[in-house]
């Protein structure tokens, strides 16, 4: 034996059951405690992501975009679509009173592509009037999008030679974009012209499908809005929908506070259960503390009457715990990442809202958060048991278990 | 070093019939000398570990004061008196106090490990143990002694650090004639090496090595023996 200190490491090997107890306790609030954090955390990313790609006031679909894909789904969730408008109601839009920018979108759904698993939304726009994907897309890529160029995103794969194949063509990725937690990761971007090819490509190899009847070089899937200062984005979408038939057009902040809800919901959810789970923990862990106090009375008593201090039997407590504490937390953290990990994607499916996990860096200084939170509960519990024991007198504490 | 008490008592609260306290030790002077060996003798329940218990510093008194060599130990700060027990009071407590986690021997070098190097004091521990009888156990678990084997164990730990005070609460309890008498003689002789040596008992043995012999009743004590 070195010194006094020696006891709390001979305590643990000397009672593992009761050691693994009080971790266990540790790595459930350390798990509760990250595994919240990090959703709520992705979620809260997810949306400003989401937010800073959409750009827009207004957003106009076909009636028909109805059971299929909306711009939310094939935003948030990926789902494809194919619906149209005319570039009749398109020019209708612009006409608008109030409407100050507009910018279409097509939307191409490829068949099964080199690239993917799973069919990819290809989403055409204007690089001349767009305000809403380029500002995006320029965080990744400065150049200048020529014919039969591609962006995608960051979930689909980029081959080794830089060439993917959409409908017997192929097209040269110019660029992938950052990761952005929604449904937009799995896309492929390209300016008009390219698109119109591949919807010509594809009309030819679908016999004309889904393409009847629709003029695809004026056609349109969304029209995206900006409104003139001075007028009511409100009073705008109403006047749109009134006069432009066979389009739904949607305010863009009505589309984000729906999502801004749901998130706010979740979140406050999540953070209410990861609550509960801390003060369940904290509760059993200061029950379970008092238990092993009292259990130790004659412990701390004997070492009180060979001539320790109440300081040096705190620090004797405060490590024997902190080493229980920092095990369990380590495991729970562990666990956290373990099932965060593989689960990531289906939270994403499952919350149907935007996610965005965070960067390595703030992982990792969540973990140290929980960390520590844990810690300081697994140190103030003991302690304020300990504290409580050694409160009286020695000689009181010995006769009472003698 | 001389251990004194002056004008100590020890008042209890407890619901009783008439009174809601009772005074385990009246108030009463005593001291330990270097050199002597003492025994308390008297009935249970009649405040002879009450009174220990306050000599050594592990309870403090209602009234009076306890001295060593000329220090109130009762003035002195929790970490202070903690430090002053460790290197000068060796204290046996009454009942079985062996700390289960450690071995006999790591629970007899514990004193020696609070305020310094437990390694120094090793082969001292050894030679205790075996005065003690009980070497050939020091790396067994102390949950695995008889209750005599613990008497003689936590009699080594008091002894570890060479205290030049001795406070004994019924350390011959558990032990059979033989190793009582051994016990009884190691204090004997400790107290002629010039330690102050209390020992609280029942032992009728023991008073024949006592050079002073005090009775307690119902918290009263008076000398009976002044050799």
């Amino acid at each position: 034996m070195k010194s006094a200190l020696s006891l709390p490491f001979k305590n643990i090997a000397r009672k593992p059951f009761r050691a693994a107890a009080t971790a266990a306790l540790a790595a459930l609030l350390s798990f509760a405690i990250f595994a919240g954090a990090f959703t709520v955390m992705s979620l809260q990313r997810g949306l400003s992501a989401y937010k800073a790609r959409l750009g827009a006031d207004i957003v106009v679909v076909p009636n028909s975009a109805k059971g299929h894909g909306t711009v939310d789904d094939i935003l948030l969730q990926g789902i494809t679509g194919t619906y149209y408008m005319s570039g009749k109601d398109v020019k209708k839009i612009a006409s608008t009173k109030g409407v100050e920018k507009v910018t279409k979108q097509f939307f191409l759904t490829s068949a099964k592509a080199s690239c993917c698993s799973s069919r990819v939304q290809i989403i055409g726009f204007d690089p001349e009037t767009d305000f809403s994907v380029m500002s995006w897309i320029s965080e990744s890529f400065s150049g200048e999008i020529k014919d039969g160029d591609i962006i995608i995103g960051a979930d689909v794969s980029l081959p080794a030679d830089g060439i993917i194949k959409f409908y017997g063509e192929s097209y040269r990725v110019a660029a992938q974009l950052g990761k952005t937690g929604t449904g937009l990761d799995s896309a492929v971007y390209t300016n008009m012209a390219t698109v119109e090819k591949m919807a010509e490509n594809a009309a030819n190899i679908l016999d004309g499908e889904p393409f009847k009847g629709i003029d695809i070089e004026t056609a349109a899937s969304a029209v995206l809005i900006k409104v003139s200062d001075g007028f009511d984005i409100e009073a705008v979408t109403d006047d749109i929908n009134i006069h432009v038939t066979k389009v739904q057009a949607t305010p863009a902040k009505t589309m984000i506070s729906g999502i801004s809800e749901g998130l706010s919901g979740v979140s406050k959810m999540i953070g209410a259960l990861v609550a509960v789970i801390w003060v369940l923990a904290v509760v059993i862990m200061a029950v379970a503390f008092a238990l092993i106090s009292n259990e130790r009375r004659k412990e701390f008593a004997v070492l009180r009457v060979m001539g320790a201090s109440r300081g040096m039997l705190f620090s004797i407590m405060a490590l024997e715990s902190a080493l229980v504490s920092l095990v369990g937390a380590l495991a729970g953290l562990l666990c956290a990442l373990g099932v965060l990990a593989p689960l990531t994607d289906s939270l994403k499916e499952s919350l149907s809202l935007p996610f965005f996990t965070p960067d390595a860096g703030v992982v990792v200084l969540l973990g140290a958060g929980a960390l520590l939170l844990s810690l300081l509960s697994g140190l103030v519990t003991s302690c304020v048991s300990a504290c409580r024991i050694t409160r009286g007198e020695t000689a009181l504490l010995l006769r009472e278990d003698a | 070093m001389k251990l004194t008490a002056e004008s100590i008592s020890r008042i209890f609260f407890r619901n009783g019939k008439n009174t809601n306290f009772f005074s385990a030790v009246e108030e009463t002077d005593f001291s330990l000398e270097p050199g002597k060996l003492t025994e308390i003798v008297g009935r249970s329940g009649s405040g002879k570990t009450t009174l220990s218990n306050m000599l050594a510093g592990l309870l403090a008194p209602t009234s009076g004061r306890v001295l060593l060599d000329g220090r109130d130990i009762y003035a002195l700060s929790d970490p202070e008196r903690s430090k002053l027990r460790n290197e000068h009071i060796g204290v046996v407590p009454q009942g079985q106090t062996g700390l289960q986690s450690l071995t006999v021997l790591e629970n007899v070098l514990m004193p020696a490990a609070m305020y310094g190097s437990a390694a120094s004091k090793e082969k001292r521990a050894h030679e205790l143990l075996s005065e003690m009888e009980i070497d050939d156990l020091c790396d067994v678990y102390s949950n695995e002694l008889s209750g005599g084997e613990l008497r003689r164990m936590a009699i080594a730990r008091a002894l570890i650090n060479d205290p030049k005070v001795i406070i004994a609460d019924e350390p011959t309890s558990d032990l059979d004639d033989d190793t009582t008498q051994k016990v009884l003689k190691l204090f004997r002789r400790l107290a002629d090496d010039g330690a102050a040596v209390l020992i609280v008992t029942h032992e009728r043995e023991a008073l024949r090595y006592a050079d002073l012999v005090y009775k307690m009743d119902k918290g009263v004590l008076s000398l009976q023996k002044n050799i």
